[in-house]
């Protein structure tokens, strides 16, 4: 009997029910977000691995007034999550200043740079902008760690890992440490 | 509108609400957590994962394998055929079914119908749940991630959610814009290939688009398994010789399949795409050469295609919901033919066809950021003319059936076919609540609710608890109920003919028929299941899966003996039908390893599982308990993925198969199966990357060791209880990929 009584509600429920949810769908309108996390996932890397690099003496560096810079080259969901580290942390006692950069040409001084996947038709432009500046290049990109950013993620099952393209950064005087060598896929 | 009616829409708008507080959001890591945390500890956090719901795959309430498009590459995973086969719990035999070539069984439960196969959560598996072939004709080179669930889910996917689910994600990201070829061609004059593009067409507004083919005569087996092969004349059960050894044609058994996929995606949120496959098998497959004709074009083909569209928004800042429309339909072919003892070896074809129109509007909520509801409600609409009973001429899709001259056979042309048109509905709705009892214990709750116009109504409650003692610990435990719809094809199944006799009233007599059933009930299973994850160094995790199940109301044929008089003018005097009869428990457990090391110059990826699954089956009312068909108690699956500095990549893959239950019974021990020998191969997969340019050379070795082996055959008298195997298989090819 109770059975009867639960099919024959739940028919009285469904003739309004679609109704009424599809009227709502179809009004509601929005943006979606996807697959935050990863990103989230990401910016802690670069904070964490940012503690691992020793960028070279430069006299704007060493100047406490001056910022850890991270700069975002494109369109990226990670740059709120950068902004998120920016609000609440330091690197190397340094304030973080998050830039988002349009084009290449707009790079001042920067510690880290990281190349969103809409810069792929312009990755060796910018590369060979950043040559010599002993800025971190870092993305998360198939292929662009091969094509010569230092660091790049990639996904392995469900977690995060990064490579490292050792021979780029051996042209530069950021040092690295074997921590972070340890952990990583080697490009050579 | 009456008082009555206001008081009925009140009501609906009320529980409405109620319903639509309800969940989505992945429980993405908070990020203040995320920054306190090592740099070893980072590498331990999961990405979110796609299912039904999005959520971190340690929270999800299921046992969840996650491939992505780099294991896919690396493993040199075609097809879902090639994915599955390295899974624990899975078996899958070969040259087992004259419909569908393979026959996969996931945690004891066999049957390519008895679990879903999803394109980003849409349905592209038969939607009225038919027969097919799980092969090349699901090719992965669209795939950015597969995810596989092991287990009952009927409580969020509904009918046929039985034994899993396997969902294949594709990359929405519109910056990937790509362009690949896949190409490849080996002995038994194999060839197979894939094109795939990815391009932006305006901001925001991207297309995929991809066509995958393969054909193949396959190995000559005559030759391999001579001893299984030897040269027979063709003899009716009435022992009349209709074709002398002489004349008959040489063994074969080709193969072909081809699929298409095309999407648009707009602003990440909508989505419009379509999918088809097909697969051509050979209706020679796995049946004993001396009742069984190899004349040219003896296929059955079978065609699914899908269509689909959502749209996923936000509003209110807590709430998300998705609407789509999709419309799937099913095919056989009408030029698919068999040629065998059962039809004296004569031509005959086969028909059918199936659609399913599905209306679903999922809606979620974020209470706060420990209470995640999910709700849904589903509308749906199916078709079907099942597989028709043997014709003895081509089916004109033109036409319809009644006026094209279909008789039972052994009538003199008198009684006219039955065909079966079926058309009916299946409403649900469903909800499940997410809790966060605290940081490190997670439950979820949940039910659905199917109501169709053929068959009762269900509910389908699952419960899951989660627990992270520490990080690198997960640990699950998981109820959950599942059933399986009586498909159109099971529930007017329809065989067998008439002697061309009459008795003493002047109708035709029939030895035997199969008969249809319209009153079938669905399959239902009850599992409980215990898993846990450990990850022990940055990359060696190790898990293991535990599960029990019950089933019930299993469809089985049951054969009668008293006539019947189902078919005006006719008796039938030996007869069978499927009835919910029989019941079944399963258990199981599985432990898997799985090894990641870096090197200077190298990467090596390893992985180990090794899984047991037993139980017994009760085929009838007061029945013994039988071994369960077409499953290995023990199986071992090894591989490596090799990687030299991203320029050569191998990965060998061994398979050791124990003794598999054919569904024979052993006329020594009645509680037993006939066995298929254990057995042992070797797969390997090895490329040379950007050997020219942009091109990989590609390398695959299918039973590299040349092993004679066996596979559990068929299920009717004249298939091989032990159906021999392919030697090994060496295919060369290319695979070309740029970034556009």
């Amino acid at each position: 009997m109770i059975f009867i009584r639960i099919e024959s509600v739940m028919k009285l429920v469904f003739r309004r029910i679609i109704f009424i949810s599809i009227s709502c769908s179809l009004f509601f309108m929005g943006v979606v977000k996807a697959q935050e996390s990863r990103y989230a996932i990401e910016a802690a890397f670069i904070q964490k691995i940012s503690r691992f690099v020793e960028w070279p003496f430069a006299k704007w560096y060493s100047n406490k007034k001056h910022s850890f810079t991270i700069s975002i080259l494109g369109d990226s969901p990670i740059l709120e999550n950068l902004q998120m580290i920016a609000s609440s942390t330091k690197i190397n006692e340094k304030k973080i200043l998050i830039k988002k950069l349009k084009n290449i040409r707009e790079l001042g001084r920067t510690n880290i740079l990281f190349i969103s996947k809409d810069q792929k038709k312009r990755l060796d432009h910018i590369l060979s902008s950043v040559e010599g500046k002993n800025i971190l290049t870092i993305s998360d990109t198939p292929g662009f760690g091969e094509k010569g950013v230092m660091i790049n993620f990639y996904q392995w099952k469900t977690f995060i890992r990064f490579e490292i393209n050792l021979k780029v950064l051996g042209q530069t005087d950021l040092v690295v440490s074997s921590r972070l060598l340890r952990v990583a896929r080697i490009i050579e | 509108m009456n008082s009555s009616s206001h008081l009925n829409l009140i009501a609906s708008t009320l529980i409405f609400l109620f319903i639509s507080l309800s969940v989505l959001q992945a429980q993405s890591k908070k990020s203040d957590e995320l920054f306190n945390m090592s740099l070893e500890e980072l590498l331990h956090i999961t990405v979110s994962s796609a299912s039904k719901v999005s959520q971190d795959i340690h929270n999800a309430p299921a046992h969840i394998l996650v491939f992505t498009k780099e294991q896919i590459e690396e493993r040199g995973y075609y097809s879902l055929e090639d994915l599955l086969r390295d899974l624990p719990e899975v078996d899958i035999q070969e040259y087992s079914h004259v419909f569908s070539f393979n026959r996969i069984t996931v945690r004891g439960i066999s049957g390519n119908s008895k679990f879903l196969v999803l394109l980003n959560g849409q349905r592209i598996s038969s939607p009225t749940a038919d027969i097919i072939a799980v092969k090349e004709n699901y090719p992965l080179y669209m795939a950015k991630q597969v995810e596989i669930i092991l287990g009952p889910s009927s409580a969020l996917y509904g009918a046929d959610a039985f034994s899993g689910i396997i969902n294949i994600i594709t990359d929405d990201d519109p910056t990937n814009e790509q362009l690949s070829v896949n190409f490849s061609a080996g002995m038994y004059h194999y060839y197979r290939s894939s094109i795939f593009i990815k391009k932006q067409l305006y901001p925001d507004i991207n297309m995929q688009a991809g066509v995958a083919f393969h054909k193949s005569r396959n190995a000559d087996l005559s030759s391999f398994y001579p001893a299984k092969f030897r040269p027979a004349p063709l003899v009716t059960f009435g022992g009349d010789t209709i074709v002398r050894v002489s004349d008959r044609h040489q063994y074969q058994a080709p193969t072909a399949s081809n699929s298409l996929f095309v999407q648009l995606t707009a602003h990440k949120a909508f989505h419009l795409a379509l999918f088809s496959s097909f697969y051509s098998s050979p209706t020679t497959n796995g049946i004993k050469p001396d009742q069984n004709a190899f004349d040219d074009n003896l296929q059955y083909d079978t065609g699914v295609y899908s269509l689909y569209a959502d749209y996923t928004y936000h509003f209110g800042g807590k709430f998300s919901a998705k609407t789509s429309l999709s419309y799937g339909s099913y095919k056989i072919y009408p030029n698919s033919v068999f040629k065998n003892i059962f039809s004296a070896y004569q031509r005959i074809y086969k028909y059918g066809l199936g659609s399913r129109m599905t209306l679903e509007e999922q809606v979620n909520y974020r209470l706060d950021r420990k209470h995640n509801f999910t709700s849904g409600l589903v509308l749906e609409s199916l078709s079907a003319l099942p597989q028709t009973m043997d014709l003895s001429h081509r089916v004109q899709e033109n036409h319809p059936l009644s006026e094209q001259h279909f008789f039972y056979p052994g009538t003199e042309n008198t009684i006219p076919l039955k065909f079966f048109y079926l058309n009916y509905a299946n409403h649900a709705a469903y909800l499940q609540w997410q809790t966060q009892w605290l940081n490190n214990l997670h439950s979820t709750v949940g039910f659905r609710y199917d109501h169709n116009t053929r068959y009762n109504s269900t509910i389908m409650p699952r419960l899951a608890i989660t627990y992270s003692p520490d990080r690198k610990t997960n640990l699950k435990t998981m109820y959950g109920e599942s059933y399986l719809a009586p498909s159109p094809y099971t529930s007017y199944d329809h065989f067998g003919s008439f002697s061309g006799q009459k008795n003493g009233n002047g109708q035709y007599i029939s030895y035997y028929l199969h008969i249809p059933n319209a009153f079938l009930q669905p399959e239902r299973t009850r599992t409980l299941e215990f898993d846990g994850s450990r990850t022990v160094s940055n990359d060696l995790l190790f898990n293991f899966s535990t599960f029990v199940t019950t089933m019930s109301d299993i469809i089985l044929r049951d054969a009668y003996t008293t006539p019947s008089y189902y078919i005006n003018g006719g008796e039938i005097l030996n007869w069978s039908r499927y009835e919910n009869i029989g019941q079944a428990r399963i258990w199981g457990l599985s432990l898997c390893g799985e090894y990641h090391l870096n090197f200077t110059n190298s990467s090596l990826e390893g992985w180990a599982n090794y899984s047991i699954t037993d139980g017994y089956i009760i085929e009838k009312k007061g029945g013994e308990k039988l071994d369960l068909p077409y499953l290995a108690t023990h199986k071992l699956k090894l591989g490596l993925v090799w990687n030299y500095r991203n320029a050569f990549t191998i990965s060998p893959r061994l398979y050791w198969i124990g003794k598999t239950n054919s569904v024979w019974i052993d006329s020594r021990h009645p509680r037993r199966r006939v066995q298929v020998d254990s057995y042992h191969i070797l797969n390997i997969h090895m490329s040379m990357n950007q050997l020219f340019k942009m091109i990989d050379l590609v390398i695959d070795i299918n039973n590299a060791l040349d092993t004679k082996y066996y596979n559990a055959g068929g299920s009717t008298s004249n298939a091989f209880i032990s159906a021999p195997q392919d030697p090994i298989l060496f295919r060369l090819g290319f695979r070309y990929h740029m970034w556009l």
